[in-house]
């Protein structure tokens, strides 16, 4: 499909606008969070602690008499780029991976294979649970287990590209005058498997956003006091009946951001295939 | 090739895959950074418990005799002792494993049961106000972290309404929550994948051809349309078993549900490794038999596979 066809089609999908705007909302809030947050995230005040939403704190505060909002303000930063660096891990991965076994087929083609349906046999969170017991806890460690534990998708999907267009014309003239495989693989395969792992990357962000909140929920992830949306969950769920508005909120950005990455993924997908977009709507 | 060979064929195929997780699982404890025995014991621990557990794990031993002997001792269904607990690791499992199952069980079948009308409600009445928020609801149903529904639903039924408990385990009432916390997530995949399925084959000609006959429209739905829309999920509902039993690990924390989740987060804090091994060696298992039980559903509900 042409380029310009895409982003025709991407911008006539509603669900793909709102999306767009809420992660670029969330990108913007990441990006100034010094500027936006009302307090310095980690800043205590006991007296004012687990005051509910008011004028100086619009989402009220925690146990400590920490912000909410500035939390969830620098939270954003912390959930992004985990989004970002484990997605990198995964791509890095997983499109290398694909894309020679799917070029070259044979035995190394049944090995990936073999190793994407063994990756699948561990369900992602218990995966990323026992990568974690190796590394150990804390961010860093959340960001390789989520990347190791998603690779296998990525190259599932560069591997079915890969086998779908190695026979096409245009590769098969390239090899007719001489190019390499790795200039075939780089400069024409790999930019035509381009938009449905850009598919894979937003629904599979949103995902990744899910599991840290998750880790970081069991305590595994971000460690005090780190602004995580995960583990400020975790905290407020002593206070849901005292102050629900510790769990109110971070869910919501959790789920908001979690929901822009889908609605764009799905909004690709639809721009990408306009039969499944006259299904979907 | 009969229905049983083609079982056969499947379990075949399958052995491979359970052999490289019981490596994998096997690996677990070598790839700790450090010695093992000194991170489960502690410090402090005398040079003879050390000695003593070493040898109880048989670390003095070259790689491939322990990896034997470790799938040796599979084969009993002997998955070691915890190093905390002082107990086999297979009785520990045993009782929490089967809440485990409970739950995700109870989760598949009430998401089934719910998405399915829901995505053909979806689908019949399209871009109608019904289709826009049971679709609304169902990408929001994907976006939602299962423990912060867990929260909503515990605010709601077990504090305002006094309906359920907040957690805890017991009779059936302990169960709803925690159900339909995890199944909702699949539920909302569900729906949306049996929604665009139901759209694919209402536009077919047998579909056309049932309606020409003048057949009623919602016995054309149910009874035509809607077999052949099921095969697709029916392919879901593998990758939903391995979902759900991930996501149990966390709604079991959430409800304080003694199951194999929360002995397996307690078991990364204490650094216990043959829980952890148990726990994940005995997870994948269940996920492997559990995408093995969708293949053969797969192959018996879809009449073009052939064996």
């Amino acid at each position: 499909m042409k380029k310009h066809k895409l982003f025709f089609n991407f911008f006539k999908s509603t669900n793909a606008i709102i999306g767009g705007v809420i992660i670029v909302l969330f990108l913007l809030i990441a990006l100034l969070a010094p500027l936006l947050a009302p307090q310095p995230p980690n800043a205590q005040s006991l007296k004012d602690a687990l005051t509910p939403p008011c004028r100086e704190y619009t989402l009220g505060t925690d146990e400590f008499g920490r912000s909410i909002l500035s939390r969830i303000i620098f939270g954003a930063r912390v959930s992004l780029n985990i989004a970002l660096i484990a997605s990198a891990v995964a791509l890095g991965i997983g499109v290398p991976l694909g894309a020679l076994a799917g070029y070259y087929g044979g035995w190394f083609d049944s090995i990936v294979q073999g190793l994407v349906d063994l990756t699948w046999a561990f369900p992602t969170i218990l995966a990323a649970l026992a990568i974690m017991f190796i590394l150990g806890t804390g961010l860093h460690s959340v960001m390789i287990a989520v990347g190791v534990v998603y690779w296998a998708g990525y190259a599932r999907i560069t591997r079915g590209q890969f086998l779908a267009l190695r026979e096409e014309e245009y590769v098969q003239a390239a090899r007719a005058v001489g190019a390499s495989n790795l200039r075939i693989i780089w400069r024409h395969l790999l930019p035509n498997s381009l938009a449905p792992l850009l598919v894979q990357l937003s629904l599979g962000m949103g995902q990744v956003i899910l599991i840290e909140a998750s880790l970081s929920f069991l305590g595994l992830g971000a460690q005090p006091p780190t602004p995580s949306w995960g583990a400020m969950l975790s905290n407020g769920r002593a206070y849901l009946l005292a102050a629900p508005w510790l769990t109110l909120f971070p869910g919501l950005a959790i789920m908001l951001v979690v929901l822009g990455f889908n609605l764009m993924g799905d909004g690709l997908r639809d721009a990408l295939d306009p039969r499944l977009s006259h299904i979907k709507r | 090739m009969s229905i049983h060979q083609y079982i056969l064929k499947r379990v075949l195929m399958m052995l491979p895959v359970l052999l490289a997780v019981t490596i994998i699982v096997f690996s677990i404890l070598h790839l700790v950074p450090g010695d093992p025995v000194r991170l489960a014991l502690g410090e402090m621990a005398s040079q003879q418990a050390y000695d003593r557990m070493r040898a109880e794990l048989g670390l003095d031993k070259p790689l491939y005799i322990q990896y034997f002997s470790f799938l040796g001792r599979l084969f009993h269904l002997d998955l070691g002792e915890s190093v905390i607990y002082r107990e086999d690791v297979t009785k520990l499992l045993g009782a929490k494993l089967l809440n485990t199952l409970t739950l995700t069980g109870s989760a598949l079948i009430l998401s089934y049961f719910c998405a399915i009308p829901l995505g053909m409600l979806a689908a019949v009445k399209r871009n109608t106000v019904i289709d826009y928020l049971s679709m609304g609801l169902a990408i929001a149903g994907v976006s939602i972290p299962s423990f912060w529904l867990g929260f909503l639903l515990i605010s709601l039924f077990s504090i305002q309404l006094h309906w359920f408990p907040i957690a805890g385990y017991g009779g059936i009432k302990y169960l709803v929550l925690p159900a339909v916390t995890l199944g909702f997530g699949g539920a909302a995949q569900v729906a949306r994948m049996t929604r665009s399925s139901l759209l694919e084959v209402i536009n077919q000609d047998y579909i056309l051809t049932a309606k020409a006959k003048g057949l009623r429209y919602g016995t054309v739905i149910t009874k035509h349309a809607l077999r052949n829309a099921l095969i697709p999920i029916v392919t879901l509902l593998g990758l939903r078993i391995g979902w759900l039993i991930g996501g149990a690990v966390v709604i079991e924390i959430v409800f304080l549900r003694p199951g194999v989740g929360r002995l397996l987060v307690n078991a990364i804090y204490m650094r216990d490794f043959p829980i952890v091994q148990g726990v994940t060696l005995i997870l994948a298992v269940t996920v492997i038999l559990g995408n093995l039980l969708a293949d053969i559903l797969y192959a018996v509900v879809n009449p073009k596979v052939h064996y």
